[in-house]
């Protein structure tokens, strides 16, 4: 063992020559040690044994290194500081496994070394110690026993050199060591591996070292000068790349890992740091200066200037010695020398900084040394050694000097020394020897290979320091545009004060950066901040691939204390070996990173463009980082990427993979490759048949796992569906909208969303604490046995005995006969409300709603059983189940209100007409938790009344049976009999299971529980609650919630004299408190109270909780106050307050604030069972246990059981409460917002309630009530003050019902309910308006008191149709009336349209109007309709009537003919009835025609008709049968009047000029309205629209007649509502008949005139007619403007001369002779006047009624059909009996008249296209025309104005 | 998906030397096996047969499980303890068997093992009761470390079971 590692050694030289610079003996054990310190982490555990081994071997192979001379320097250490530890690691590590094996894994290594072999590998080492040791063994054996075999023949014997000699003569072996590098490439040249400068060598192909060596030797020895080519610059044989391929080298799609920049940090290393040792210190710097030296050489200043140098001198000197020669002349020469000079200068400094920089690195290297000397310990792996370089001749001999180390250090410096002082002066330029300029350099190389002294060696100093560096921790922080975008892992600082994170972070950027920002954090104890560091933004251009790593440097001054041998920081320090210097250090060091852009898949840079660049681009730009993928696959799992990395066997140094490898080797280093869970069943996977998730998304498992754990309601008892197709997805909706519900809080008011809160959790702490209560009490025996008893006492058990000598039980026991119990009846109410009521009960439960009969009175008994039926959530109707139901059970009082549809003059019997309205009185609701507890709930309980009922007064007379009841006003008190109960009755167990004991005074709290029971056993009926569980779980004592605490301070402001008051708002302030909805659970015993703060903050509470507080208040006032508890009739479980004031007990509920004496009768407490304060807890044990029973002496223990006896010590637990309450304020805005919230949902409900009805809201009376709520929150008094004189003036024209409704906070929901039980809603009537009004009053912690006030109102309706119900608002008692019925003849119906309120009379008829019966036009009669609307038209004529009656009887006509068949006879009959109808419906009494009157009149003789009163009675009342009494009916003549008021205006133009008279417009613009009305009247057609219609439409026929512009201004549109669209079609018609009438009347006129012979003229009037045809026309035009063509006025204005009195001429009437007269007169003024158009309207003002009748001449007098009556009066007797034949001749004039108008409307196209050419007439025609009409407009309606009279008479005439 | 029913009773107890027994039940499944509803594990009465040498619990089982695998086929563990006249619980055996594999009502008899224990400990057991009991439920049924354990016969559990399963056939498996 002992020879062969020397041959090692010395084999070792040759294959490597390479040398240790420094402590060559111990070199190779510092490498391997230094090696073994890295590796140590990691694989100590194999190292450790083969260590041993190792060292041993290689000790030997120190020692024959010793004695061996240094030669070369290698090359190959210089980047050794570049090749990463990892590499070294993994090779150690190979080496170690492969150190004990066979000699060709060691040539593999080997081999491998020599492939790549320019790295420092211990590797290639020890297998070149291998193999050399192998090969040497051969020789030995050979040389040693060979010798010995053969040594015996010395004659023979040729030397072997000798031989070899001659053999090398003829045969040339070429030698298989290896060749130097410096005989490979040319001289002077450095061998250059370009793979260590970053580029990418393709792996050469395998080849043995000896043949290669071979092979190199051959080739050198052979041509020298050729040979040399063959090698490259490395020295290496050229060669191709290896041929082979890797098939699955194929790259990884890098598509996921494109994301904006990347950035890598790769570590830092710090130059400073506080725990730096002197020795670190000096190290930082050497480093430093070796740095800045290479960085110095890299530039090669000196070597440039000296190459300047030598070839100035050398031209120069060729330039002498050959001066014919040069060219050069003298001057340049001496330019040169200057030159040369002056390089010389520059490189002497050059020098000089080189030599200073050596001399300190030097200097530094030696304080250094000699501080580790001093200091026992090597803290660094610096080393530095020497490489001499002579830059001239090569040889080999001196193939480079290496000085190493301690021996060789000085000389270099020496020679420098010497040689620095050789002087260089230009002048001895020529006898300088170039040799000798040449320097010599000397270049420090620094090595890390010192051996770190361990642990255990160092001083204890050092040793803390280490253990310090190992806790330092760091970590770097991202910053982007200073926001954090990612941070780094935690890394720990190493031991040469590095820190490497190794990690890549993507930043996916949508804008340019701005700063890119990272911050190193040091984590020693805490975490602190060193420093912050601004990266430079990557340029455009840098991306993905770019490899190299960027350095800044950063420093922080942060001070930091020197300790344990550290240096510290910035703080001054002396230097060891330098004594008088003091340095002072920052924390320092270098941030290494790559910044860079990353590519996107397609190979494009995901840079950002900059921000103005962005603008254009943005919207392209989205799209693309729309794709963006968020992160890179690969960081996330590493533990694929190894495998994936394995399976493909990337190349390590293919800088494609280059970030990829070092991510590996990353993650190899760390040791992430154990794997995170450990699993036993690793095969699972494969056998699967379905895959987890398609496990999870089975419908059926969820809903079979859901119901497993009880979270599905529905589906609890249902059979679960087989597959999934059959299951709904709406099951999962439901239970995740379930499970949302906690979490959604969105679109709430703030204070809502509070509410929500505190309910969430208070609901959770619940939950919570009967968990663990639930958990505490174990599951008993008697929970599961049902007869088990336990046994507590002796008397028990004797019982049992006794029972054995007891005869034997029976074995079929008896069944006891339970008690029958009607199911729920309301009975006898002791209702006092109002004496004209018709009050009645509604009882409404689970939403649905069940009602009694109406009973009337104010003192109504119903006396019904009323069942209500309800289902049980899933059916199960065991107490538990039913016991979770929170409904309440509402009783709601109404009254109901009938209300006619119409008048009341209808008869009473008709009810069907009527709506029925509820009204709501009040309400009592309760807890069906109260009815299930009691089984029964009867007796006499008080209405919630709301405070004021709007349209209903307290009876004075009524006498309440007992005065002294309440302290309340007795009189407004309304109270129910109710008897209600459940059937079959449900048995209530209570139990409570036994606890164990767990808490503060267990001494009290078992003797509180040893109470209870006794209790229990006494009375077990009657509670006592002794102790109960706080908020943290905790049983405690119930008195320690007792403390006095104060109220808000803003309640106590309010009634500052008045302390009753003040109590009063207290308990008010208590009552506003939101309950929480209590369910009865069966572990009742477990009651657990919060703390009055937690009540007051969270804003929520129980009834226990709610009398604690208020108790509390109480005693803040010095006021005995104790909690009861007890039960209430209607609650159920209640805790009240008892207050002892002087002689008598005040009994507060602080659920309603209310206070009540013990007396007092009406008291819901039922029973009290138990009292507490905070000293102790009674329990009650008088056999009668109602409060009026009750002595509330609690000091007297015959009454009452004490817990604590007086005389018991203890010591008082602290209250549980807190000193003091703080009070926060309610937000205003808050409350507004609420305000606001809660009218908008309200509203909407209402309308959502009423899907059939419209819904209106009366603004001024929501006004009025919005003014009216607040002051009802601080009322004392009566609320009638209340009523002010604005409602007072509402309810004049409405009957108003309302009432405000007030309830404490708790949702929106709640008062919504709230409005909906009040019913206001379900209002019939159609007219019904609403109003609302909200008002929240705030008080402290946002505990809020909602009033509501609701009021519907009904309008009196204008046509005296009045609402019965009116009269009821007379109150028995007091006589006072809100409002007086109208009485049928007080008020006048005419003249509505100029009152106030025409507006909504209008509209109450347009609403009427839409509700019309439909008018169908079947009846065979129609033919007749025209003669009977005549003959109505001329008998209201004769009475005077007003035109709407006469509308009505016509309608009223059209009806009853649409409906019936009726012989003519009798139509005549049903003619004047309908008259009579109307006229008693819209007249005057007195107006009404009498029946003599009737009978008197001339024309019904000529019917020969005889009226009789019983046929006239029969007929209106089969007409008033048909009708459903329902006259109201409103026609055209009832808006026409109301439309007129707007008709004319000022503003309106005529011709488009102002107009001259506007009363006269006014006038006839009524005229033309009544006739246009007249029109309508007499064609049918005009029924199919609406009244209003035709009203609207003869207003603006009549303006188009008049010429009036605009034709349909807007103020009318607003008023009738009707926009021009809508009239058109009715006015065409109007318009239409309109212009029969003129035709008519020109036709009589044209007899008339061919009677005085004035064709011509007729024939002029002609082109006339057509204008009126056109109109229709002119309607569809925009411009409104009527424009008569002028250019024919003229002849029209003849027109009208010799029309007139021709149309008179034909009236027999003796007043022809007046209007003949006044025509005259007329004529002579109308001549004189150029307007046309009275020629339309007189003739139609005839022939109206004359074109019907013309051939019988007596009719004309019908046109006297407006207003004046003397016309026709003064003919009674002219109109004819119509007969057949006239019909018969009046139909054959219809016909003619059609065939007129076919005939005239041909010749009205033909016109009209001629007026259009004239239209195309060039622009001054029509200027003449204008001025024209100018000219015609100055006295536009003198003539008209004369026609109209005309008929009138002289009354009108006097107008003028 | 396949869908595996329970349905059964443990009927009773024979051959234990014990009186009053009771006994736990627990059944294991492995990883693949997701139980839908019922309990994995419980207890049974104490009976005290009077007649006879079977204590009868005629407890309810009642298990839905859906699998994705048939590795980890559900197995019943079984704990049979003895309740004495004071009221203190010793064991009486150990016993597990596995679910049927096919559907159809299965009689289950299943033999039980107690830890013998040192024979200082036998002797103390035979005396004052209790004696060795295994740290770990889970090596009733897993039996990696069984081979250590000396011990002794209990009686025989009694169990009547019916599967039902379903799906099983969609991915290939016969039963």
């Amino acid at each position: 063992m002992t020879t062969i590692p020397l041959r090692i050694g010395l084999k070792v030289c040759a294959f490597h020559s390479f040398e240790m610079s420094e402590a060559a003996y111990s070199s190779t054990e510092e490498i391997m040690d230094r090696h073994l310190f890295k590796d140590a982490e990691e694989n100590r555990n194999i190292t450790e044994t083969l260590r041993g081994k190792v060292r041993e071997k290689l000790k030997n192979a120190k020692i024959s290194q010793g004695d061996k001379s240094s030669s070369q320097l290698l090359a190959e250490t210089k980047s050794h500081q570049w090749s990463k530890t990892e590499v070294l690691l993994d090779e150690g590590l190979s080496f170690f496994i492969l150190s004990g094996e066979e000699d060709s894994a060691v040539s593999r290594s080997a081999q491998q070394k020599s492939v790549s072999d320019s790295y420092f590998k211990p590797s290639a080492f020890g297998g070149s110690l291998q193999t050399a040791a192998e090969g040497q063994d051969e020789d030995f054996v050979e040389e040693v026993i060979l010798m010995d075999l053969f040594e015996v023949k010395a004659a023979e014997y040729e030397d072997d050199q000798e031989q070899m000699k001659r053999q090398e003569a003829i045969v040339f072996v070429p030698s298989s060591s290896p060749v130097a590098n410096q005989r490979k490439l040319p001289k002077g040249m450095m061998p250059r591996i370009l793979e260590d400068e970053g580029f990418y060598i393709k792996k050469k192909p395998a080849t043995y070292k000896k043949i290669r060596n071979k092979m190199e030797n051959r080739l050198l020895s052979l041509q020298e000068a050729s040979g040399k080519c063959w090698f490259e610059e490395s020295g290496e044989i050229m060669s191709l790349p290896s041929p082979i391929r890797q098939s699955w080298n194929f790259r990884i799609s890098m598509s996921k890992e494109s994301l904006n920049p990347a950035l890598k940090t790769i570590h830092r290393k710090f130059s400073h740091h506080p725990l730096f040792n002197q020795e670190q210190v000096l190290c930082a710097r050497l480093l430093q200066l070796c740095e800045s030296f290479q960085d110095r050489q890299k530039q090669g200043l000196s070597q440039l200037l000296y190459e300047k140098l030598k070839a100035l001198t050398e031209t120069t000197k060729l330039a002498r010695n050959k001066p014919e020669i040069s060219q050069f002349t003298r001057e340049s020469l001496e330019d040169y020398y200057w030159q040369i000079s002056d390089t010389k200068r520059l490189y002497h400094e050059e020098r000089e900084k080189d030599h200073s920089l050596l001399h300190r690195v030097l200097q530094t290297w030696k304080q250094m040394k000699s501080l580790r000397q001093k200091q026992g310990f090597t803290s660094t792996p610096v080393k530095l050694q020497f490489h001499k370089i002579k830059m001239n001749t090569w040889d080999e001999q001196n193939q480079a000097g290496m000085l190493s180390g301690e021996e060789n250090e000085e000389t270099p410096f020496q020679n420098e020394d010497t040689w620095v002082g050789l002087p260089y002066i230009a002048s001895d330029l020529e006898g300088m020897d170039m040799e000798r300029i040449k320097p010599m350099t000397l270049v420090p190389q620094l090595s890390f290979t010192a051996e770190l002294t361990n642990v255990s060696k160092c001083s204890l100093s050092e040793q803390k320091r280490r253990a310090k560096i190992q806790k330092l921790k760091y970590f770097i922080k991202i910053f982007y545009n200073d926001k954090q975008v990612s941070c780094t892992s935690v890394s720990p600082l190493q031991f040469d004060f590095k820190v490497m994170f190794q990690q890549i972070f993507n930043v996916q950027l949508l804008y340019w950066p701005e700063t890119i920002c990272l911050e190193v954090y040091e984590i020693s104890k805490r975490t602190s901040l060193l420093v912050k560091l601004y990266l430079p933004l990557p340029n455009k251009t840098e991306l993905k691939d770019k490899t190299d790593l960027e350095y800044t440097e950063f420093s922080s001054d942060k001070l930091a204390r020197p300790m344990d041998g550290g240096v510290g920081s910035n703080v001054p320090f002396n230097l060891e070996g330098s004594e008088n210097e003091k340095v002072c250090l920052l924390t320092s060091g270098k941030l290494s990173y790559s910044l860079s852009w990353a590519l996107d898949e397609n190979g494009i840079p995901l840079t950002p463009v900059s921000q103005s660049f962005r603008s254009a681009y943005c919207s392209v730009l989205r799209n693309v980082d729309a794709r963006g993928v968020p992160g890179l696959p690969w960081p996330m799992n590493s533990q694929k990427l190894c495998d994936w990395a394995d399976d493909i066997r990337i190349d390590p140094n293919d800088p494609e993979y280059s970030d990829i490898t070092e991510l590996i080797m990353y993650l190899r280093h760390k040791g992430q490759e154990i794997p995170k869970y450990f699993r036993l069943e690793q095969l699972q996977d494969e056998f699967n048949f379905v895959s987890e998730e398609e496990m999870k998304r089975s419908k059926r498992f969820q809903l079979l796992q859901l119901r497993n754990a009880g979270q599905l309601d529905l589906f609890l008892l249902q059979q679960m569906p087989l597959y999934d197709k059959e299951i709904p997805d709406i099951v999962f909706q439901e239970y995740e909208s379930q499970a949302q519900k906690d979490m959604s809080i969105s679109d709430v008011n703030s204070i809502t969303a509070q509410r929500i809160n505190s309910v969430n959790f208070l609901r959770k702490v619940r939950s919570l604490i009967m968990k663990r209560i639930i958990k505490v009490s174990k599951f008993n025996l008697s929970d599961i046995v049902a007869d088990y008893e336990e046994i507590v006492s002796t008397s028990q058990l004797t019982d049992v005995i006794c029972k054995f000598i007891e005869p034997r039980r029976k074995l079929k026991p008896q069944r006891k006969e339970r008690r029958k119990v009607t199911a729920q009846t309301v009975s006898d109410g002791d209702i006092k409300i109002l004496d004209t009521v018709h009050p009645f009960i509604e009882v409404s439960f689970q939403h649905t709603v069940y009602q009694t009969n109406t009973a009337s009175g104010s003192h109504p008994c119903w006396n019904e059983e009323i069942k209500v039926d309800f289902i049980s959530p899933g059916h199960d109707y065991g107490f538990s189940t039913l016991s979770k139901i929170k409904d309440n059970i509402h009783i709601n009082v109404f009254d109901e209100v009938v209300i006619e549809k119409h008048e009341d003059h209808c008869l009473k019997s008709c009810s069907t007409h009527a709506y029925i309205q509820k009204n709501w009185l009040g309400s009592i609701s309760f807890p069906f938790s109260a009815l299930l507890q009691q089984s029964e709930i009867s007796g006499t309980f008080q209405v919630n009344i709301p405070p004021i009922l709007l349209g209903y007064t307290w009876s004075n007379t009524y006498v309440p049976p007992r005065e002294d009841c309440s302290g309340q006003n007795p009189k407004e008190c309304t109270f129910l009999n109710i008897f209600a109960t459940i059937e079959p009755q449900i048995s209530y167990i209570t139990f409570n299971p036994k606890l164990d004991e767990f808490s503060d005074q267990i001494d009290v709290l078992q003797r509180a529980q040893i109470f209870t029971r006794n209790c229990k056993a006494m009375f077990p009926n009657r509670r006592v609650v002794t102790t109960v569980f706080n908020g943290e779980g905790m049983q405690v004592f119930v008195t320690r919630f007792i403390k006095a605490l104060n109220p808000p301070q803003q309640l106590l402001d309010i009634f500052l004299h008045d302390s009753n008051a003040t109590l009063d708002l207290i308990a008010r302030f208590v009552s506003l408190i939101p309950f929480t909805t209590e369910t009865l659970d069966e572990n009742d015993g477990f009651d657990i109270w919060m703390t009055s703060e937690c009540c007051i903050s969270l804003a929520i509470g129980n009834k226990e909780e709610h009398a604690i507080l208020l108790c509390n208040f109480f005693l803040y006032f010095g006021k005995k106050a104790l909690v009861l508890l007890g039960t209430s009739v209607l609650e159920g479980h209640v805790a009240y307050v008892l207050t002892q004031e002087t002689g008598e007990s005040l009994l507060w509920n602080p659920s309603t604030g209310q206070c009540y004496k013990q007396f007092d009768p009406f008291c819901p407490l039922q029973s009290v069972d138990c009292l507490f304060n905070d000293r102790n807890v009674w329990f009650n044990i008088q056999q009668n246990n109602t409060p009026m029973a009750v002595h509330f002496d609690y000091s007297k223990e015959s009454f009452w059981k004490q817990l604590l006896p007086k005389d018991f010590q203890w010591t008082k637990a602290q209250s549980v409460q807190p000193e003091e309450i703080v009070y926060c304020d309610t937000n205003k805005g808050m409350v507004e917002d609420l305000k606001s919230r809660m009218e908008r949902a309200l509203k909407c409900k209402m309308m959502e309630w009423r899907p059939k009805h419209p819904t209106r809201w009366n603004r001024q009376c929501t006004s009025v009530l919005r003014q009216i709520l607040p002051k009802l929150e601080f009322y004392t008094g009566s609320f009638a003050s209340f009523e002010d004189s604005e409602l007072e003036r509402l309810l004049q024209f409405y009957w108003v019902t309302g009432f405000p409704i007030q309830m404490p906070y708790t949702d929106v929901q709640s008062v919504i309910d709230a409005v909906y039980q009040t019913g206001v809603h379900s209002s019939e009537f159609p007219q019904t308006e609403f109003a609302l009004a909200v008002y929240i009053h705030p008080y402290p912690n946002n505990i809020l008191s909602v009033w509501v006030y609701l009021a519907s109102l009904a309008r009196y309706q204008w046509n005296r149709s009045r609402i019965r119900q009116a009269k009821r608002l007379r109150t028995v008692g007091t006589g006072k009336a809100y409002l007086e019925g109208r009485g049928p003849g007080e008020q006048q119906p005419l003249a509505w349209w100029r009152g106030q309120l025409a507006a909504d009379i209008h509209q109450a008829l347009r609403y009427k109007e839409l509700k019309l019966p439909s008018y169908k036009g079947q009846s065979p009669q129609l033919s007749l309709r025209r003669y009977f609307a005549d003959l109505i038209a001329i008998v209201s004529n004769r009475f005077t009537l007003c035109p709407s009656a006469r509308h009505l009887a016509v309608y009223l006509l059209d009806l009853f003919m649409d409906r019936y068949d009726i012989s003519i006879q009798q139509l005549h009959l049903v003619a004047l009835s309908c008259l009579l109808l109307a006229s008693k419906f819209e007249e005057k009494e007195d107006s009404v025609p009498k029946l003599e009157q009737l009978n008197s009149l001339g024309c019904m003789t000529n019917m020969n008709l005889v009226l009789t009163k019983q046929n006239l009675l029969h007929m209106e009342l089969l007409l008033l049968e048909t009708f459903q009494w329902n006259l109201c009916l409103p026609t055209a003549a009832h808006f026409i009047e109301y439309y007129l008021s707007e008709a004319v205006h000022e503003t309106d133009l005529h011709d488009g000029w102002p107009m001259v008279c506007l009363e006269k417009t006014k006038l006839y613009m009524a005229k033309y309205a009544d006739y246009f009305l007249e029109v309508s009247l007499q064609d049918y057609a005009f029924l199919n629209y609406a009244p209003s219609l035709v009203a609207a439409a003869c207003v603006a026929s009549s303006r188009i007649i008049l010429r009036l512009s605009p034709t349909w201004p807007t103020r009318l549109h607003r008023l009738t509502a009707y926009s021009w669209d809508f009239l058109v079609q009715c006015i065409e018609r109007l318009l239409v008949a309109h212009d029969n009438d003129v035709k008519e009347a020109n036709k009589q006129r044209g007899q008339s005139a061919s009677q005085s012979a004035q064709l011509g003229v007729f024939q002029t009037a002609q082109p006339s007619r057509p204008v009126h045809f056109q109109q229709p026309q002119y309607l569809h035009q925009t411009s409104m403007q009527y424009r008569h063509p002028v250019s024919e006025q003229p002849s029209r204005q003849q027109l009208v001369a010799t029309t007139h009195p021709s149309s008179y001429t034909l009236q027999t009437c003796p007043t022809g002779f007046q209007t003949g007269v006044q025509g005259l007169g007329h004529m002579q003024t109308g001549v004189g006047m150029s307007l046309a158009i009275p020629v339309e309207v007189k003739p139609c003002l005839s022939v109206s009624y004359n074109r019907s009748y013309q051939i019988n001449e007596h009719f004309p007098c019908i046109t006297p059909c407006f207003e004046r009556p003397p016309i026709v009066s003064s003919h009674p007797c002219c109109i004819p009996p119509p007969t057949r034949k006239n019909k018969a001749s009046k139909q054959a004039s219809n016909q003619k008249q059609e065939q007129k108008e076919r005939k005239e409307r041909k010749k009205e196209r033909k016109e009209e296209k001629e007026r259009k050419k004239e239209k195309e007439r060039p622009f001054k025609t029509k200027q003449n025309h204008t001025r024209k009409s100018k000219s015609s407009a100055s006295l536009p309606f003198l003539p008209l104005h004369h026609l109209f009279i005309h008929p009138d008479g002289i009354g009108a005439f006097a107008h003028l | 998906m396949a869908e595996v029913h329970v349905i059964g009773q443990i009927l009773g107890a024979t051959g234990f030397s014990e009186s009053s027994l009771f006994c736990k039940w627990g059944i294991h499944t492995g990883a693949a096996w997701k139980l839908l509803s019922g309990v994995r594990e419980g207890q049974t009465q104490v009976d005290t047969p009077q007649i006879g040498d079977m204590a009868y619990w005629s407890h309810p089982i009642d298990l839905h499980f859906a699998t994705k695998g048939l590795q980890g086929w559900p197995r019943l563990h079984l704990q049979v303890w003895s309740q004495d006249s004071f009221g203190r619980c010793q064991l009486a055996g150990y016993g597990f068997c596995h679910v049927p594999s096919s559907p159809g009502t299965h009689q289950l008899d299943c033999p039980t093992w107690r830890p013998l224990g040192s024979w200082r400990e036998q002797l103390a057991r035979a005396f004052v009761g209790g004696g060795p009991q295994l740290l770990h439920a889970d090596t009733i049924y897993s039996g990696a470390d069984r081979y250590r354990l000396h011990t002794a016969a209990g009686g025989t559990v009694h169990l009547a079971i019916g599967l039902l399963l379903r799906h099983f056939d969609r991915y290939g498996v016969e039963c």
